[in-house]
């Protein structure tokens, strides 16, 4: 009897967490795998690819979600941070970089936002250099500092100057970008999610 | 029952001599334990504070790229989890588990690999993250490697105190081993299927939030309530108010808790029905809390004078407090209306601190406070420094509460408000995260105390348990 | 109208997991399962550490440590 009762505790154990996780996760998982990815989503290229692992290893996803919620729930719309998000938008993600904090802003379509490539080497560089009284830490291992010369010079050697204003940056310094600055702000400029969607089922 | 490890001396109470087996055999194990909880407790900790900092002065140490806000961070949900959290709810169930069912601590052994995997693996999870190797999915960070260790670690854990549990002298199955043993059941399926390579997308999100909200389901509050359950009656000497409530408790907290999770992803990009299950099951956790807080809080009826006397119920009785308070605030979040100011803000914060230190932690620390004399035969030195250690982190967590919640409540009102410059809601956060901070430091320096406390125990300093000469016998006997 | 495979899963798991469940709880009643709910409740007092008896006193005994005697009544 008493080995009886166990097992029957046990199964019902058992039961209790295959309900969830069957309900929770396998069904949808059916459900969204029918989902086609939008015809105006481009895959990452392989420079996207880099840059998307650089925004992991950085854990840029503790502070920016990339979800963008519809009208009725929150602001998103009326802040102009893109139309809602569905998951034909995310079929290439891997892993998923949804979030769930909005220390910084969304940047779901930050690609769209802030289309320029320096505003964001400089907003790594140092983010108050763009940004004053933000709180975003800086990441200036993303960057080399080089004796101060003309533009012209670096460039000759395929290098590119980041225009940090000038009291952001050492004195006498100019500072260079690394190619994982270049490919993290070649990521963060391919999230634009600006294409139409086809009323999709949610 | 005929007693057939009948220890001289106690002829006349068997339950006595299997007390004691009980403890004396669990006695290195949950050491091990214990002692690698604490110094995982304090790596997560100072993780936790630098973490902190970086909101206040965001430019510090802003030059060394593992210290940076977005590696620190997971390292100390990880340190806390994995390592903290984690291996004091081992050495809790091994402890508990051995008392309940009257036996010895079976194929202790395996308990011994299960630390030894364990600490390695949180220890290679924390400096592969540290170091830029993360997964990148928030609590499963840990590089596949890692979760192995780990996964390995719960299953030898597992089986250990199935053992245990199967070698029982009892005809009744007390209420906290029901937690532990559904625990040691759920937690290495889930930790295995949430590890599984096969999710992407918003899939991908969907187990991700299913599993950061069940390693509370399956772990994290079991641990805490069995704790409460056990330690409550057990130290103010009155059985549970009522045993049929605890069942109901029980299994509606088994079947609702694990639905939960995706409210994580209200708003989200997933199908509208699966956010709205999650919901549903989230306000239905109103009953397993509700009965829960009536039974203890009718255990505890008449006996709080007894607050004063034992350190483990005061702990215990503040931790069962908290997770009344976290799980009502949990299912009132989880409303679409509320959800809708406090998504995406540092109010979460705040709640998941209620729920792993103010609920949780705190429970441990009362488990600790209680099991720790009873293996090492030496009582606590300094009892003054345990209320120093009691007063510290029940302010500090109250400060960190209170400054998250607010704060986090005025970031969401002006996050909606689209008038408002999105830096608006950035700004109006930094004197309670300031808050938050100091509250950090305050409960550092209550973990120091607890630490030093500990340490002395391990050294057997400060005064010999008073102990009935049979203690000594049983301690030659289990030899 | 097709129904979506994932709700004939839903169906047959909710009517399969539905069955076993009263079968379990059949079974529970037919064997008297929830007949004499309390004495669990005092699986964790014995003689040494009886009901009435703090068994952590780390801050000092209480002045008074009288077991109330109407807590035995219950007692089996």
């Amino acid at each position: 009897m008493m080995f009886i009762r166990a097992y029957v505790f046990f199964l019902g154990v058992l039961a209790t967490l295959f309900l969830g996780w069957a309900a929770l996760t396998f069904i949808p998982g059916i459900q969204i795998k029918e989902v086609k990815p939008l015809p105006g989503l481009k895959p990452y290229t392989e420079q996207e690819l880099r840059g998307r692992a650089i925004y992991i290893r950085e854990g840029c996803v503790y502070c920016h979600s990339q979800q963008t919620r519809p009208d009725g729930f929150g602001v998103d719309q009326r802040r102009g941070w893109g139309r809602p998000s569905v998951p034909g938008d995310y079929v290439y993600d891997r892993p998923h970089l949804l979030g769930t904090m909005r220390t910084g802003p969304d940047l779901f379509n930050i690609g769209a936002r802030q289309p320029s490539e320096d505003w964001h080497l400089i907003h790594l560089y140092n983010p108050r250099a763009t940004s004053p009284g933000s709180i975003m830490p800086p990441y200036p291992w993303l960057f080399e500092e080089a004796e101060e010369a003309p533009e012209e010079f670096y460039r000759m050697q395929g290098k590119r100057v980041v225009p940090v204003p000038e009291q952001f940056r050492p004195e006498g310094k100019v500072v260079i970008a690394t190619q994982e600055a270049l490919d993290l702000v070649a990521y963060l400029l391919s999230l634009n999610h600006t294409y139409p969607v086809k009323a999709e089922k949610r | 029952m005929k007693s057939d490890h009948s220890i001289p001396g106690t002829e006349e109470a068997p339950e006595l001599s299997y007390r004691i087996l009980s403890d004396t055999s669990s006695s290195a194990p949950v050491i091990v334990f214990f002692t690698s909880a604490v110094v995982w407790l304090l790596v997560g900790t100072v993780f936790g504070l630098i973490a902190s900092f970086k909101f206040n002065f965001p430019d510090w140490l802003g030059n060394i790229p593992a210290l940076t806000f977005g590696r620190v961070r997971p390292a100390h949900l990880n340190s806390v989890i994995y390592g903290w959290a984690s291996l004091g709810i081992a050495g809790l169930y091994v402890w508990l588990t051995a008392r309940l069912c009257q036996t010895e601590v079976h194929w202790r052994r395996l308990l011994y690999i299960s630390a030894i995997l364990w600490n390695a693996g949180v220890l290679y999870g924390v400096v592969s993250i540290l170091g830029g190797h993360s997964q990148g999915i928030e609590w499963l960070e840990f590089p596949k490697g890692a979760q192995t260790l780990i996964a390995m670690a719960s299953v030898l854990l597992s089986l250990s105190i199935l053992r245990t549990f199967y070698g029982r002298r009892v005809k009744h199955i007390y209420v906290s081993l029901w937690y532990i043993l559904a625990s040691v059941i759920w937690f290495p399926i889930l930790y295995v299927i949430a590890n599984l390579p096969f999710y992407s997308g918003v899939t991908q999100a969907a187990v991700n939030w299913w599993y950061a909200h069940n390693i509370l389901t399956v772990w994290v509050t079991p641990a805490g309530l069995a704790a409460a359950y056990y330690f409550i009656p057990k130290v103010i000497g009155r059985p549970i108010h009522s045993y049929y409530l605890s069942l109901l408790g029980f299994w509606s907290f088994a079947l609702f808790y694990n639905w939960n999770g995706i409210h994580h992803l209200i708003g989200g990009p997933l199908p509208t029905w699966l956010i709205s299950v999650s919901i549903v099951a989230s306000v239905l956790m109103f009953i397993p809390v509700i009965t829960v807080a009536i039974n203890h809080h009718l255990t505890m009826v008449g006996h709080f004078g007894k607050l004063r006397y034992s350190p483990t119920l005061r702990f215990v009785v503040f931790g069962a407090m908290c997770y009344t308070a976290v799980s009502f605030q949990g299912s009132i979040q989880a409303l679409r209306s509320f959800n809708e100011i406090t998504h995406f803000t540092h109010y979460t914060v705040g709640h998941a601190h209620l729920g792993l230190y103010a609920f949780f932690t705190m429970s441990i620390f009362g488990a600790i406070y209680y099991i720790m004399p009873r293996l090492t035969k030496w009582e606590w030195p300094y009892p003054v420094l345990i209320k120093f250690h009691f007063w510290l982190v029940a302010l500090g967590i109250t400060l960190y509460v209170i400054s998250m919640t607010v704060g986090g409540f005025i970031q969401g009102l002006y996050m909606n408000d689209p008038s408002r410059p999105f830096m608006d809601s950035v700004q109006v956060t930094k004197p309670y995260l300031m808050a938050r901070s100091i509250a950090g430091v305050v409960i550092l320096i209550g973990h120091l105390f607890f630490i030093y406390l500990f340490y002395l125990m391990i050294k057997r300093k400060g005064v010999k348990r008073l102990t009935p000469p049979w203690y000594e016998k049983a301690e030659e006997y289990a030899r | 109208m097709t129904i979506p495979l994932a709700g004939v899963i839903l169906i047959a798991v909710a009517i399969i997991g539905g069955a076993i469940a009263m079968g379990a709880f059949i079974w529970a009643i037919r064997t008297k399962q929830f007949k004499d709910l309390n004495t669990g409740a005092y699986v964790i007092f014995d003689k040494e550490e009886p009901v009435g008896e703090m068994t952590d006193t780390t801050f000092g005994y209480p002045e008074k440590n009288n077991p109330k005697k109407e807590e035995n009544k219950n007692e089996v």
